[in-house]
């Protein structure tokens, strides 16, 4: 798997952005800062907004967690472990 | 019952519920990434994140189980932290126990967490173990 590192803030802003995704609350411990987030299949998961950056791992898993697979083909469309874009 | 510390020398992944608080215990599972970055997963509580060093991201698992905590108990609602906890797979040693759990009277549980295989993109992960507690009233 090819890393790259995107940028956390700008991961939860499209992830946000796609209908029926809804951000819940936010919680802060210590120095962290957890936003939980209502994803399209009902399900309430949190993110860690303290680090600048996520890697493609994290970023995948927790676009399934929520619902929007779809997305990481748009995000991730040369990775290995992908399907081929649909012609 | 058996003890916090009994459960964590049997390394089992636990939520104990006192008068006192929650005391749990977890495994974070990490990949060190090509980048320098680390990749966490925290399967007991379905939980992803990333950090720059092994330290960091032990305390930001910390961190986020409490988070966790204080989200679904003093945000939601007791009841529903009962039902995350018992969708993540989480048990009472027995019946009594979650009855007295939801009714919030007598409460003192042991949950222990399910096996949960790991996704594929951990499979080749390395695990630490961790144990955090919350003093609230529950």
């Amino acid at each position: 798997m090819a890393e790259t590192k995107i940028d956390c803030q700008l991961l939860v802003d499209i992830i946000t952005s796609e209908d029926g995704i809804e951000e819940v609350d936010q919680v802060t411990v210590g120095n962290n800062t957890f936003k939980f987030i209502r994803g399209k299949n009902g399900e309430i998961i949190q993110i860690c907004m303290s680090v600048e950056y996520v890697t493609n791992r994290t970023a995948k898993d927790l676009m399934k967690q929520l619902g929007v697979d779809s997305l990481i083909i748009s995000l991730f469309p040369s990775d290995d472990d992908l399907p081929p874009l649909e012609k | 019952m058996a003890s916090a510390k009994e459960l964590i020398k049997n390394k089992k992944n636990f939520i104990k519920f006192s008068p006192e608080g929650i005391h749990w215990g977890y495994h974070a599972h990490y990949i060190e990434e090509e980048n320098g970055l680390i990749s966490w997963y925290i399967p007991s509580f379905d939980i992803y994140y990333t950090s720059t060093t092994k330290e960091e991201g032990g305390q930001i698992g910390y961190d986020a189980t409490k988070a966790f905590f204080e989200f679904w108990l003093k945000r939601q609602s007791f009841r529903k932290l009962v039902n995350k906890i018992l969708h993540l797979g989480y048990k009472t040693e027995n019946f009594q126990q979650l009855k007295n759990l939801l009714e919030r009277s007598n409460i003192n549980a042991n949950l222990i967490g399910a096996y949960h295989k790991l996704p594929n993109s951990f499979k080749d992960s390395i695990s630490q173990e961790h144990t955090g507690e919350l003093r609230a009233a529950v």
